[in-house]
């Protein structure tokens, strides 16, 4: 039984013992505001990168720590800050929520919901700047990570914790590479992360919803930021998507991250560094562009059994302008980068889609990235590609020449058409395989060449019905066996007989 | 280069010459009254900072002013300031200069902004507390602000300590709209 007298003495007891306690902020005073960037007067021990907060909510890293006053980005509209407004230090760097209740969701840089699908269920934070796993931390890159695109895993595979650049003109299918790479890790236990940097918000939600429809977006997190947005959220983007992603491969999972794309970037990165006055160098570009990027993909990686053993495999994506891989940006990229694959307009509008430029295309972990099936098949069709690309010229000529160039050249254009590959219909690497053998020994040499993506559409579903036990042991050994060779050409030649 | 930048460079020169000769106190009242007496009346400080008085004639009439009132120290810098034609941050100079005394002498500005007239005995307290906690010496300066509703506010620099009611109202305000 309650006794309203022993309430009471207890409440008297804690209201007489009771402690307020103050805490101590270090403030400045708004003394510049305009363009997304704001001057702060004092706060003299303001930490580079230290995040700062506005009187109402709104937060701003400081970037420009200068003798007598600090130079912030605002991380939101610059409308509601006004000249004389305090500004207090938060001790802290800049912190996103992380965590597998972000799959499926689509959220602003500072890691909060856009999608309307209420708020993101997580108590664990991590920074978004974050040092990159040290030498001993990781292991040689040599798991496959198969993007379903044919041309991409033959002959430019990647592996899980490889940065590939995907860099091309505008409208040559750099996002549909990267989005057909997320759609095919469906099932394969990998976590998918998009940044959308500077994109159109109707275009976010499309690719949205495009997602949705194909069954990836229940494992992809989309971190998107619009142009109209503050110039600092576009800059902090793709190092919150990255720090989702960190959270994930440190407790050991697999995980792709794409950036859509590092031009406009920079581009950011560029505007906040002139406004807050910092020299320009290359094409007004400031001192440090090179690290604004090194410094996001060496977090990328493959961390060794010690540490988990998970992955952060980066498609970083960057658009030039008239082909030029020589510009500033692109050349920083292609060096940080292990390998490029690269689109080109030229062959888009020949219908070569996926439209990559394998002659200049690369990866730098190559093989090691493949499974031995693949590996076995696609050593040859990389030199039966570029003997084809060297013959080409005379194609017009094709009834002058002898039959071994001749052949080369059929060789080459079978090749060509089997590695085109229409959007939204990632492969297995098991039929992947089974295609690209079929190319490469010749046993296409007689069907025309206008019907081979109907050849190889009905081929595989004819392989999977009559002889399913050749992709089966693909697919379980990662080897192509000599008798599943025999058995699959085989099966090529009894195809053939029917079509 | 703002003339924030520009005084408080000139002031530290000042400052470390005062140091070395030992005489920070000295410079600071002669500073100060140089700085008074070419505000005081408006045709002085017209012709102090005038960019069109020649000058060799400003600094011969300074010097005829100010020569044997004040210490060399001082005089010296004001006559830099008339080769460099820096007339105009005499006052920001002098200003940093008296900032740069006091951290020397390990005091501190406080504002102490209470939400009723504090009693001698309780600021006094107040101050004791704080020179205790931070070891240093404050230049207190207290002013009454009703809109805080209870409590106080203490600026030492850039450090803030809101102990007033409407802060913590301000705190709460800020964490419920990060939940949000």
């Amino acid at each position: 039984m309650i006794n309203a007298d022993e309430i009471a003495s207890i409440l008297q007891q804690q209201i007489s013992e009771y402690q307020s306690t103050v805490h101590e902020d270090q403030v400045g005073t708004v003394i510049e505001v305009g363009s997304s960037i704001a001057r702060i007067y004092g706060m003299g021990a303001v930490q580079q990168s230290e995040l700062v907060e506005f009187p109402n909510g709104l937060q701003g890293i400081a970037l420009n720590l200068e003798e007598d006053n600090v130079g912030v980005i605002i991380l939101g509209p610059d409308t509601e800050i006004k000249e004389g407004m305090q500004v207090r230090r938060t001790g802290r760097i800049v912190s996103v929520p992380v965590g597998e209740s972000l799959l499926g969701r689509v959220v602003d840089p500072l890691g909060n919901p856009i999608d309307g699908k209420g708020p993101i269920q997580t108590r664990k934070y991590r920074t978004i700047e974050n040092t990159a796993p040290t030498v001993i931390e990781r292991q040689p890159v040599k798991q496959p990570l198969q993007t379903g695109i044919r041309a991409i895993d033959a002959l430019i595979p990647i592996g899980k914790g490889q940065r590939e650049l995907i860099i091309g003109d505008r409208q040559t299918g750099k996002t549909a590479a990267a989005i057909d790479t997320i759609v095919n890790q469906k099932g394969k236990n990998v976590f998918c992360i998009y940044v959308a940097i500077g994109q159109k918000s109707s275009t976010v939600a499309a690719l949205a919803q495009n997602l949705a429809k194909q069954g990836a977006l229940e494992y992809t997190t989309i971190v998107a930021i619009s142009p109209s947005d503050a110039p600092a959220l576009k800059y902090i983007a793709p190092y919150a998507g990255c720090a989702m992603g960190e959270e994930l491969m440190y407790q050991g999972k697999d995980v792709l991250i794409v950036y859509d794309d590092l031009t406009k970037h920079a581009i950011a990165y560029r505007e906040v560094s002139l406004l807050l006055r910092r020299p320009p160098g290359r094409e007004a570009y400031p001192g440090d562009i090179f690290f604004l990027h090194s410094r996001l993909l060496e977090r990328a990686a493959k961390l060794s059994d010690a540490m988990g053993g998970g992955s952060l495999t980066a498609l970083p994506i960057i658009e030039t302008q008239a082909g030029d891989v020589s510009a500033y940006i692109p050349t920083n990229l292609i060096s940080i980068t292990d390998g490029q694959i690269y689109l080109t307009t030229g062959l888009f509008f020949q219908g070569i889609r996926p439209a990559v430029d394998v002659g200049i295309s690369v990866s730098r972990v190559g093989g090691s990235a493949q499974i031995k099936a693949m590996r076995s098949v696609a050593g040859q069709l990389k030199l039966d590609l570029a003997q084809y690309r060297e013959l080409a010229a005379f194609a017009k000529l094709s009834s002058d020449l002898d039959k071994t160039t001749q052949a080369t050249l059929t060789r080459g254009e079978k090749i060509t058409e089997i590695l085109k590959q229409p959007q939204y219909q990632p492969q297995a690497v098991e039929d992947q395989v089974a295609l690209i053998f079929a190319a490469g020994k010749g046993y296409l040499t007689k069907i025309a060449t206008p019907r081979l993506q109907e050849w190889s559409g009905r081929f595989i579903v004819f392989l999977h019905e009559k002889y399913p036990q050749v992709p089966k042991s693909i697919q379980e050994s990662t080897q192509l066996t000599d008798e599943n060779a025999k058995t699959l050409g085989e099966a090529i030649d009894a195809f053939n007989k029917t079509f | 280069m703002t003339s924030g930048t520009i005084a408080r460079r000139y002031a530290t020169a000042i400052f470390i010459l005062a140091r070395n000769a030992g005489i920070l106190e000295r410079i600071e009242r002669d500073l100060r009254g140089i700085a008074d007496a070419i505000a005081a009346k408006a045709e002085v400080r017209r012709f102090f900072v005038s960019p069109i008085v020649n000058r060799a004639e400003k600094a011969a009439l300074l010097e005829r002013s100010f020569g044997g009132r004040v210490d060399r120290i001082a005089l010296n810098a004001l006559l830099l300031l008339v080769r460099k034609r820096r007339e105009a941050l005499l006052t920001p100079i002098v200003a940093e200069y008296e900032k740069l005394v006091l951290a020397a002498s390990n005091q501190e500005p406080l504002d102490v902004i209470s939400a009723r007239p504090l009693g001698a005995g309780e600021l006094q307290r107040m101050v004791e507390r704080l020179c205790t906690v931070y070891g240093k010496q404050f230049e207190v300066s207290a002013s009454v602000d009703t809109t805080l509703l209870g409590g106080a506010r203490l600026a030492m620099g850039d450090r803030y300590i809101d102990g007033s009611v409407s802060g913590r109202l301000d705190d709460l305000a800020r964490e419920l709209f990060a939940k949000q």
